[in-house]
């Protein structure tokens, strides 16, 4: 696989209010692209979470993923470790290749 | 740049954690009542209020002697009082014999019986009293700097402790100055003068200014230099707190107390933040934005403080303050906060003014000594008159030690809840009181044979009324629904070119319908433009009250008076010749290629015509099609036009336009840049054109859908041949909250358009046919038909135009009765308003009409004041309940929904807005200053956006005084929302389980909640004393008695 | 000569003017509540009578100079009192300047006692009012009376407008005349005076009666008795004021 670039692969799943915000987060660290994942069901730590919920989109659950090098997953990860203690919500960071 | 890039994340996810707290502001013309404590939601009700209490500072109930009010008029029962005492003795360990009757005595009998700071000697035995007075009861004042220090920068912010040491006005200063700020630059639309360069965003734009302000930046300072090099707010914000030492650790407070500070602008930056509004695109603002420019003043006008302070009051060098000049830090606190003993203002103002400050010690020990007495004594004065109330003066004397410090204990603890015990004591009372009304309701239901028509009212408790009077005035059924009938969608108005979502703010609307307004014949229309175009013009200019006023005044005074003196007579005829009403036209249905193509081009057309007309004043009129076709394909090809002859000079006018008006080709050219850049009329535009308006409108799958949740929502099962939609708005003058007053459902808006929306699905053939397949059957002969309940005259106008011929009388009839319907609502509602007092109903229909065009009515009607209950299901079983207009009702059948699935639907959606509404009446009657935006009298419309009070202030949230309040006394009456309903407790109550958002509002008790199990004959409440629901048979009810 | 010298001096210290006024503040500063308004009522009483009967006016020219500047100074003062009995002793400094101006253009010296000893007495059985309930009159001690004293409230307001003279109080119609016979310097310096004591006024008025009592006191206001009396002055001080608006003053 010679084409293909180690990489690290940043996934966020977190309340819908906050989609928003942390993809502005995104763009101000330079980060320009990034995929959006809506209507996610599952049960976390806070409860339940219906999937699509008809009259409220604040309360449904979201998934922000996207592709970085290793400076920057590291600094994703240490400038979002207070949002992830304060708000529910998750955020996985695996090893990837990227062509 | 001297932030490191985690860095500006880390401050940027404190910013966000630092304001969740603090609720959105939606601006005021889609007023959306909302929960001012939502941010706490996921914590105890209780406890929510005690977190607000110290961070907004608000009330955490109304006093005792409103409550003592309520309790005169038979709101509280003693019985549900006791028990509630009774709970709070258990809870907090509280268990001498003479308390429960105490604290009923205390809470019910007693006047003005509260702790004084003033003694007045009524009896000998308060000596007495002071000396058995333990010394942990009174205040110890030894440790009042250290725990300065420890709130400092934690619970107050740097300059609030050098404001209450040394009586300066920095807070009151930064607080202005970030107000006008906040209303320069987040202003949509109401000034003439714009601040400038706001395109850059609110740093960068409020940036250049400061720099040229002489008495804000100073290049002396690193802080100043900083601001000049860097475009990055996260820069400020790290300096100024590295500068102020505010350890790491601490910033997650201090930012939250700094944006507490203006928590209506702080509200209405966290919607604008996150909202998709044109301001926003053009004119972004963020939250750490403004609090980097919050943190640059704070640190500049510190920094004047440092000449008369002797020292930088960074929180290190204000910490080392307070704890070297102990005596003097606390005496200068008392002093300038009011507290100071009234016998030592003199000398404490004299040694605060001397040069010395020897003697500090010794004044501070006087007084320390003599306040402590003085605390003692006051004591002893509050808790003579409260043992009174119950002890003979023999028996007081003879009270023990133990035993009076044990009272006084449990005063104190008392004093804490007291709020929260009147609060579960009344709704107690008020959920007992609906239970029986159910069960009475129940009994005497009668069979209903067949009815003429059905109506749909909005779950708005306004409806209540209306509904009860309209089932008397004849064989009608009603239903309420959430108000935009489950249909979302954004509404655009293409002739006054403005939009608004017509759903619930917590939804964002996927469709969008067009609205279009006949064009008038030109003539009137033109002369009247003129008219409307010059008073306009004379208005929003500088000179005009300079120049005109005498000459023209009196043509705006013939207006004032007209609307003054006889309002009813002059509003009609001003509204014909200004806005003469119009038919309204909705696409509802999808454009095809072909229509989306004309419409655009259509569009095109008119854009063109405009801006020959604005660039070289030429009348539209003598434009024809052919000339614009020209122009139009020009622009939408790539080519341009210059062309030039072998000579190399340019010819002139290559278009047609250009032949018949002798324009240059240079000008041509321009006009075609002109509108590909500046009105999108281009190529790459047409797409994104075409691509929107593929989304107006519903396609036939969709219709199918909404019209089938609606149907199923409600449990609709037979038809009738008229179905009425109706929606409501309300209608009044000179009222910035007018949309308070409308539809929350539609996000203040007017629901008529949703209501027109659903009438035409539903009466479409092609649908009902899909609808048989799926197990609903509407009769031929049945026809929706959309309607307007205006809330404020009560009046009920049906669209039927276009109804058949067969239903001709029937509509007659139901009019009739739709009338009649109305007067009597309007009646019942005038008896409520403040001079409203009419023998007759005519009149009171009357009055109510004159509300809607009285520019000076603060109060056009209650609105949803005194709301205190929610109802999900069928109407059959709470006809007969007089509800007074305090309750929503949604219609819900249980039998057709076996999964929930309709259950958790209404819960997560019109439950939730019922929450906000009733959440924002409650806090905004419980303080009106913290909560509320207070009287009406001194607001003053900012930007377009909402209200402040007098010239200058924070933003103001909530409702204003008028609306929950009659006379300084509150007319709402605080309760959470009873929400009962109708369903099996076995097998629905998984639902409440299942979405998060209302398991904490039940569980949290946001809600007081009720289920009405049929079935078990009996009700199931939530009890949140025990966390168990609370079985409560019917039978009880049956017999007229309470609970035992 | 040594009589019109003590009388002089007599009247420098009873119409106060700086520095003769240090003495005269520090005295009145030793009274309190009632008492006080009568020493200050004799003062001003023995000293209009003793300057009207005054005839030396290249004195009188000399003087008002230095009036003119005591009045500033002393309406600058009233700024940044911060207790109401020396609010009383300062606005008695201040006019007093206003006195020796009235007099150097020959003013009746009847005329402005009157003008202003009825604002003054208003004003000044409030302040003792205030003393007697709560053993203090500084201003950081209270906060919202509006709320808990209204009578109080709309008298002290009422009070405070007569004290700053606004037209149709009496010493409204002196400023006036001060105004219109003095060249254009003294017309600035006297107008600013007016303005320093107007803001002084509001001022307190904001201090005392605007916003929400705090502090939880026993708050008893005006008796009914104590009213009649305060507003039957003030109809009076304005019916006087009428009347020398009508009438011509010489």
């Amino acid at each position: 696989m010679r084409n293909l670039k180690k990489m690290k692969k940043v996934e966020m799943i977190i309340e819908g209010e906050f989609l928003a915000h942390l993809t502005r987060l995104l763009e101000k660290i330079e980060i320009q692209g990034y995929t959006i994942f809506r209507n996610l069901e599952g049960r976390g730590n806070a409860g339940y979470h219906e999937g699509q919920l008809l009259f409220n989109d604040e309360d449904a659950l979201v998934m922000i993923m996207t592709v970085v090098d290793e400076a920057k997953a590291e600094t994703i990860s240490e400038g979002l470790a207070l949002f992830f203690e304060k708000h529910s919500g998750v955020m996985f960071i695996t090893d990837t290749h990227m062509m | 740049m001297i932030v490191k890039e985690k860095d500006i994340l880390f401050i940027d996810s404190l910013v966000e954690s630092a304001v969740e707290h603090i609720p959105n502001f939606w601006p005021m013309k889609s007023f959306i009542h909302h929960n001012p404590l939502h941010g706490f939601e996921n914590m105890h009700f209780e406890e929510a209020v005690n977190k607000a209490h110290t961070l907004f500072h608000a009330k955490k109930s109304l006093t005792r002697e409103q409550y003592q009010r309520f309790y005169q008029e038979g709101k509280i029962e003693d019985m549900y009082l006791r028990e509630e005492l009774e709970n709070f003795g258990t809870k907090c360990g509280h268990t001498h014999p003479l308390l429960e009757n105490l604290f009923i005595q205390l809470m019910t009998k007693s006047r003005e019986c509260h702790h004084f700071d003033e003694i007045t000697n009524v009896s000998p035995l308060i000596p007495q009293i002071a000396k058995n007075l333990s010394p942990e009861s009174l205040n110890d004042y030894a440790d009042f700097n250290a725990n300065l220090v420890k709130h400092l920068a934690k619970e107050k912010t740097i300059y609030d402790v050098v404001d209450m040491l040394f009586a300066t006005n920095v807070g009151e200063a930064l607080d202005d100055i970030m107000s006008q700020i906040a209303m320069r630059f987040l202003g949509e639309g109401q000034a003439i003068w714009n601040m400038p360069k706001r395109e850059k965003g609110m740093f960068l734009s409020w940036k250049e200014i400061v720099m040229q302000d002489k008495v804000f930046f100073n290049e002396n300072e690193t802080l100043c230099r900083l601001l000049r090099e860097t475009a990055l707010a996260e820069d400020i914000i790290f300096m100024v707190l590295k500068e102020l030492k505010i350890p790491r650790s601490f910033w997650e407070e201090y930012f939250t107390l700094e944006l507490t500070k203006l928590h209506g602008w702080s509200g209405f930056l966290k919607y604008r933040s996150k909202s998709s509004s044109e301001y926003q695109k053009k004119y972004p603002a963020f939250m750490e934005e403004f609090l980097a420019i919050r943190l640059y003043y704070s640190y500049m006008l510190l920094k004047k403080q440092e000449n008369s302070l002797g020292f930088f009051p960074s929180m290190k060098e204000l910490g080392s303050y307070i704890m070297n000049n102990k005596e003097e830090a606390f005496l200068r606190a008392e002093y300038n906060s009011g507290k100071l003993l009234l016998s030592y203002f003199q000398s404490v103002e004299n040694f605060l003014h001397e040069t010395q400050k020897t003697d500090a010690k010794e004044i501070y020990d006087q007084y320390i000594y003599d306040k402590k007495i003085h605390d003692c004594e006051v004591l002893a004065e509050y808790l003579y008159k409260v043992l009174s109330l119950v002890l003979k003066e023999e028996q007081i004397q003879t009270l023990q030690a133990q035993e009076l410090n044990a009272i006084n204990a449990a005063l104190q603890d008392f004093e804490d809840e007291e709020g929260f015990i009147w609060l579960k004591a009344m709704e107690k009372t008020s959920m007992m009181q609906l239970m029986s009304d159910y069960v009475q309701s129940k009994k005497t239901q009668e069979q209903v044979n067949s009815s003429d028509a059905q109506l749909f009212f909005c779950i708005d408790t306004r409806s209540e009324r209306i509904r009860r009077n309209i089932e008397a005035a004849g064989a009608y059924e009603t239903y309420g629904m959430a108000g935009f009938f489950g249909i979302p969608f954004k509404s655009i108005d293409v002739s006054n070119r403005c939009e608004s979502d017509l759903c619930p703010a917590i939804l964002t609307p996927k469709h969008i319908v067009y609205s279009f307004h006949e064009k008038e014949a030109i003539n009137s229309k033109g002369l009247m433009k003129i008219v409307k175009k010059v008073l306009n013009e004379l208005k929003y200019n500088v000179l005009t009250p300079y120049v005109t006023v005498e000459a023209i005044g009196a043509l705006f005074a013939f207006d004032f008076f007209g609307k003054s003196l006889v309002p009813k007579a002059y509003m009609p005829l001003r509204k014909k010749i200004f806005d003469p009403k119009v038919e309204e036209e909705l696409r509802i249905e999808r454009y095809t290629e072909k229509e989306a193509t004309e419409s655009i081009t259509a569009i095109q057309n008119q854009i063109i015509k405009f801006v020959i007309e604005e660039k070289f004043n030429i009348k539209p009129s003598s434009l024809d099609d052919e000339i614009l076709n020209e122009i139009r394909e020009i622009a939408l090809s790539k080519e341009d036009i210059v062309q030039e002859d072998q000579d190399g000079v340019a010819i002139d006018s290559v278009t047609k336009l250009g032949a018949k008006y002798n324009l240059l080709q240079i000008e041509e050219q321009r006009l075609i840049e002109l509108l590909r850049k500046e009105y999108k009329v281009s190529a790459g535009h047409m797409r994104i054109q075409k691509a929107k308006m593929a989304k107006v409108g519903f396609s036939f799958k969709e219709q199918l859908y909404y019209v089938q949740s609606a149907l199923k929502t409600v449990g609709l099962k037979s038809f009738c041949d008229i179905v009425v939609l109706s929606a409501h708005a309300s209608q009044s003058e000179n009222n910035p909250y007018e949309s308070a007053l409308d539809c929350g459902a539609c996000g203040g808006s007017s629901s008529l358009i949703n209501a027109k929306v659903l009438a035409y699905m539903a009466n479409k053939q092609n649908i009902r046919e899909e609808l048989h397949k799926h197990g609903i059957h509407i009769p031929e002969q049945t026809y929706f038909i959309a309607a307007l309940h205006n809330t404020t005259s009560d009046v009920l106008t049906l669209f039927d135009a276009h109804a058949p011929h067969s239903h001709h009388e029937a509509l007659k009839k139901l009019k009739a009765d739709l009338e009649l319907a109305g007067m009597l609502t309007a009646a019942e509602r005038m008896a409520t308003l403040p001079l409203s007092n009419t023998r007759s109903k005519q009149g009171a229909f009357s009055l109510a009409k004159r509300n809607t065009m009285d520019w000076s009515q603060p109060r056009p009607e209650w609105g949803l004041s005194k709301n205190h209950s929610f109802f999900i299901g069928k109407r059959e079983n709470s006809k007969n309940m007089n509800l007074a207009g305090r309750t929503f009702l949604h219609s819900y059948d249980y039998t057709g929904d076996k999964k929930g699935a309709i259950l958790s639907v209404i819960l997560s959606g019109p439950l939730v807005v019922g929450e906000w509404i009733n959440m924002e009446h409650f806090f905004s009657t419980l303080d009106n200053s913290a909560f509320g935006s207070e009287s009406k009298v001194y607001h003053n419309v900012v930007g377009k956006l909402g209200v402040i009070s007098g010239n200058m202030s924070d933003l103001r949230t909530g409702l204003p005084s008028q609306t929950v309040n009659l006379e300084n006394e509150p007319y709402h009456e605080p309760l959470r929302l009873i929400t009962m309903i109708e369903a099996p407790f076995e097998t629905h109550k998984n639902v409440i389980d299942k979405i998060h958002k209302i398991s904490e509002l039940v569980y949290n008790e946001w809600i007081k909640t009720i289920f009405i199990d049929e079935k078990e004959t009996a009700f199931f409440l939530y009890e949140g004393n025990t966390q168990t629901w609370e079985k409560l048979e019917f039978k009880t009810f049956t017999q007229g008695e309470n609970r035992a | 000569m040594l009589e019109e010298l003590l009388t002089t001096l007599a009247v420098l210290f009873l119409l106060p003017i700086f520095p003769f006024s240090m003495l005269s503040n520090f005295i009145l500063s030793k009274f309190k509540g009632l008492m006080l308004l009568f020493v200050l009522s004799s003062m001003f009483f023995t000293g209009a009578l003793l300057l009207s009967s005054y005839e030396n006016q290249t004195v009188i020219v000399a003087i008002s100079v230095v009036a003119l500047f005591s009045t500033m100074f002393y309406a600058l003062r009233l700024l940044s009192v911060s207790h109401a009995y020396s609010y009383l002793i300062f606005y008695y400094s201040t006019i007093s300047g206003f006195a020796w101006l009235w007099k150097s253009v020959d003013g009746e010296m009847s005329v402005f006692f009157i003008a202003f000893i009825l604002p003054i007495i208003g004003f000044g059985f409030l302040v003792a009012f205030l003393d007697k309930q709560f053993k203090t009159t500084y201003f950081k001690a209270f906060k919202g009376l509006g709320n808990v004293m209204p009578r109080f409230s709309v008298l002290l307001v009422i009070s405070i407008v007569a004290l700053i003279f606004t037209p149709y109080f009496p010493g409204f119609r002196i400023f006036i005349e001060e105004v219109v016979k003095f060249d254009i310097y003294y017309l600035i310096a006297i107008v600013i005076s007016w303005l320093l004591i107007s803001w002084s006024g509001i001022t307190l008025i904001e201090k005392l009666i605007y916003g929400v009592a705090q502090r939880k006191l026993h708050y008893r206001d005006l008796s009914p008795l104590q009213t009649i009396f305060l507003v039957f002055l003030y109809l009076l001080s304005v019916g006087i004021g009428f009347i020398f608006m009508e009438v011509n003053l010489g």
